[in-house]
């Protein structure tokens, strides 16, 4: 039987999707086409658009890694404190992403918290790129985190048991049993989380500061290039556009299932 | 409640459409104006509007603050400005040619580029030529917006650009961001204007002196922005930005005086 | 004994306060109405569930005393169990599925590959090795999750109702299986089911447990003479003869126990001589004061022993001495109608093909 959509729900479903789809057919509109070729092949957008690459993908590896084992705990283990764990690990989530910056400048910055600290190691985390990765995974790790979690509460938790009981260590039951049938939700937040670091704005600007080849990800160059000549701007926000619609679409079917 | 998802968007509708309370679109003699002003104007004109508003009762003015570059552009985009003060002339001229033009234009102010260091300085700046040091972390304004065109030129002034240039770690969207950067004790150094340290506004900072023969002289131009309701109000802020009282209070933020 | 378990768990509203014991190379079954307990005796036996007090050894061997507080854990108790459900890992071949308790123990997987191929043919599985579980009919997953359970060489295997979740007809195909692995499997066994017939049949001796405890231990034949709970009588009240098949003229067969013959439509597959379990659901059975005319095969008489008509419901069971003895469930109506008491000589009959034949031994 198909399903029957109330009208109501029809219409609404309409405006959502001209709400999302009109902006961007403004931007394609009015994009100055002529220009395009010269702009995204200039050494600014091209030194933005790698540096985003490897700046997005580095914080994707760094929230997965941390991000599996934490949800890991969050929804398996007893300790006491877990919902206070469970809230700091959404936090970054719903911090506006200045106030992150803010926060980790006061943390890591020169003269934050593990300031001296980082120093003595030699390691510099504000002006340099490794700066913009951390703040990057910061506010993406949540959405890893939701998501193993989602897949773990909706695993059958007799496997691993059967598991336990064929003589499988811990390990041996979560590196060949939980993590492959959790493999789709982990593949999921990756995604999710690359795509909130690839567009991620005010925590890099404060924390990292706004360097290009450095710091200057892909939306700190369209802002930069917006206060100077909008065209510019218009082309390298398409250029974003492209690159996030590519990667949602080429991992359609792992991301965004439908029967 | 059923109708409240309906009541909802009825008053997000209702907000939405209220009449703009500001700018061009207020209508002729509205005593309501819009003012765009550059960052470093954000003390002084904040003084001046509060002044203004006390010797003409009736009359409101709503400041809206940051880099000329992004200023300009987003009245060439229509953005429902009055007036607009620029920290360099490139960008009047942007309005000018590009916007909806401008009217009454004058050069109000000026300033000059002074250094700025953490207060305990930790990389020993104390010369305009020390940041051409390698190490010294340099944060400057970022290309077209005034400030850091400036200070570029500065810098090539001095003959020092290569070395400085290549110890800039952060452009900023404007000079405010610039000392927030170095207050914060973030960067070792950074170039603003000589009205950003000035004893109302510098406080966490440390200044060194750019000797003339390398500083360059901003200058600030103001001006009634055209439009289909232009506002008696908004040239008569400006009269009174250039006016005596105006004048004081730039004097008292650091400003040099307009030429002549 | 090879297996020792006392175990007691208190749970909201259940009790399970159980001990039963399983020598090297017997099968027990536990036997119990669903929610008696008996999967959660069997989990906590292989460290799944955690008792309030227990006391288990495998092979002579101590693996959890909460006197003691010694607790080894499920992967160190070496159980070979077939769960209900069978979890069978869905995104492995059944290949690597076979092969994971060996390679869980340490061995590469080219060893453990070899390995479960070799179980999967032992019990006749061996086409099924690259196919997924989900591509699996009911019998041919059973088979597959009992080559899993056996080919990490445990030293007990567990049973989890193999047989509840399949259709008639791999039901028998997978009894029989299930036999000849049991018999070849040198441990204890240990079986747990609701189905008496799944007890009967593939037990060597048999726990009924009935809300937590068990209640008879004994083998099939004791428990289907002396029943000990009205439980145990029901399971017994089956009308179950074991014996052996003959043939009979007509193309019929005879099942013929220590008791007496019945008369059986000559089920497919079997030869004569086979040691067989002949079942008879007492509803079958047709009560009659005389002799009666016409087409049932079987006819037998004998005297009531016993008649008990519960206070509720409409019907009541008789059970009657004859050879052999069978029950017969009739309709208190019935009852009342033919005045029939304790000790009245009447006459059974059901047809030939009223009578299921199960392989036995």
């Amino acid at each position: 039987m198909r399903g029957r959509t109330p009208a109501a729900f029809a219409l609404l479903a309409a405006a959502a999707v001209a709400f999302i789809a009109l902006p961007l057919l403004g931007l394609i509109a009015r994009a100055p086409w002529s220009q395009a070729t010269a702009v995204i092949s200039s050494p600014e957008a091209l030194s933005a658009l790698r540096l985003s690459l490897v700046v997005s993908t580095t914080a994707a590896l760094i929230t997965v890694t941390l991000g599996v084992p934490l949800a890991w705990v969050l929804t398996r283990a007893r300790f006491p404190g877990r919902s206070l764990v469970r809230a700091l690990a959404v936090l970054p989530l719903v911090l506006p992403p200045v106030v992150a910056g803010v926060a980790l400048l006061a943390a890591f910055g020169r003269r934050g918290m593990f300031g001296p600290l980082l120093r003595a190691a030699g390691v510099q985390l504000p002006f340099s790129t490794a700066g913009a990765i951390v703040a990057t995974a910061f506010v993406s790790l949540p959405l890893v985190v939701l998501a193993v979690e989602s897949g773990l509460r909706s695993l059958d938790p007799r496997f691993e048991q059967a598991a336990a009981a064929m003589g499988a260590s811990r390990w041996y039951a979560a590196r060949r049993i939980t993590l492959p049938l959790i493999a789709p939700q982990v593949l999921a937040g990756a995604v999710l989380a690359w795509a909130r670091a690839l567009g991620e704005f005010g925590a890099t600007l404060m924390f990292a500061g706004n360097l290009q080849g450095k710091t200057q990800t892909l939306p700190l160059a369209v802002f930069q290039e917006g206060q100077q000549d909008p065209g510019a701007a218009l082309v390298l926000a398409l250029v974003l556009v492209v690159v996030s619609v590519a990667v949602l679409f080429a991992l359609r079917s792992r991301v965004l299932p439908s029967r | 409640m059923k109708c409240l998802p309906a009541l909802a968007l009825g008053l997000l509708v209702l907000a939405a459409c209220s009449k703009p309370s500001t700018g061009a679109g207020s209508g002729p003699g509205s005593a309501h104006i819009t003012v765009f002003a550059a960052s470093s104007l954000t003390g002084a004109f904040t003084e001046i509007g509060k002044q203004y508003e006390a010797s003409n009762p009736g009359a409101k003015v709503d400041f809206s603050f940051g880099p000329s570059d992004g200023l300009a552009q987003q009245i060439d985009q229509g953005a429902p400005a009055d007036v607009f003060a620029s920290a360099s002339t490139k960008w009047m001229n942007d309005v000018s040619r590009n916007g909806p033009g401008v009217s009454g234009e004058v050069t109000f102010a000026q300033n000059k580029l002074v250094v700025i260091t953490p207060k305990d300085n930790p990389a020993h700046v104390g010369s305009f030529e020390d940041l051409a040091s390698p190490g010294v972390q340099l944060v400057v304004a970022a290309e077209g917006v005034p400030a850091g065109d400036y200070a570029r030129e500065a810098l090539d002034n001095a003959g020092i650009a290569q070395k400085a240039e290549a110890n800039i770690v952060s452009n900023e969207q404007d000079d405010a961001a610039v000392v927030q950067k170095v207050a914060s004790g973030e960067a070792d150094a950074g170039v603003v204007y000589r009205s950003d340290v000035s004893a109302v506004s510098g406080a966490n900072v440390k200044a060194v002196v750019i000797s003339d023969s390398v500083n360059v002289i901003a200058t600030y131009p103001i001006a009634a922005v055209a439009g289909p309701d232009s506002s008696v109000e908004a040239s008569r802020f400006v009269s009174y930005v250039t006016g005596p009282e105006g004048q004081k209070v730039l004097d008292a933020f650091g400003f040099l005086p307009a030429p002549g | 004994m090879s297996l020792q378990a006392r175990v007691r768990l208190a749970r909201k509203g259940f009790v399970l306060d159980a001990e039963i014991g399983c020598d090297r190379g017997e099968t027990l079954a536990i036997l119990g109405p669903n929610g008696a307990g008996k999967s959660t005796l069997l989990m906590c036996i292989a460290g799944l569930a955690e008792p309030d007090e227990a006391r288990i050894s495998v092979d002579g061997r101590l693996v959890q005393d909460t006197a003691t507080a010694l607790h080894v854990p499920a992967e160190g108790r070496g159980c070979g169990i077939v769960f209900q459900g069978l979890l069978l890992f869905p995104h492995m071949s059944v290949l690597d599925n076979v092969a994971f308790p060996i390679m869980a123990r340490g061995l590469p997987r080219s060893e453990a590959s070899r390995k479960a191929a070799r179980t999967l043919d032992e019990i006749g599985a061996a086409p099924l090795a690259g196919k997924r579980p989900s591509d699996l009919s009911g019998g041919e997953a059973q088979r597959a999750a009992l080559a899993r359970a056996l080919s990490g060489d445990p030293r007990l295997l567990l049973l989890d109702e193999p047989l509840s979740s399949l259709d008639a007809r791999a039901r028998a195909e997978v009894r029989g299986l299930l036999r000849t692995v049991l018999r070849s499997f040198e441990g204890p066994r240990l079986l747990v089911t609701h189905e008496p017939v799944e007890a009967m049949t593939l037990a060597d001796r048999i726990a009924v447990i009935e809300e937590g405890v068990i209640t008879q231990t004994g083998t099939p034949a004791e428990i289907r003479e002396t029943p000990r709970t009205s439980y145990a009588a029901e399971l017994v009240g089956q009308n179950l003869f074991s014996g052996r098949l003959e043939h009979d003229d007509g193309g019929t067969g005879r099942v013929v126990t220590d008791e007496g013959e019945i008369v059986v439509a000559w089920p497919a597959g079997f030869e004569a001589g086979n040691s067989v379990l002949a079942l008879l659901p007492p509803t079958d059975v047709s009560i009659h004061l005389q002799r009666p005319e016409g087409s049932p095969r079987n006819v037998l008489e004998g005297r009531i022993t016993s008649v008990s008509a519960p206070a509720e419901g409409d019907r009541a069971r008789i059970r009657i001495g004859s050879s052999p003895p069978v029950v017969a469930d009739i309709t208190v109506g019935s009852l009342s109608r033919m005045g029939l008491r304790e000790g009245d000589h009447v006459w059974a009959s059901f047809k030939a093909v009223e009578v299921g034949v199960l392989p036995l031994a």
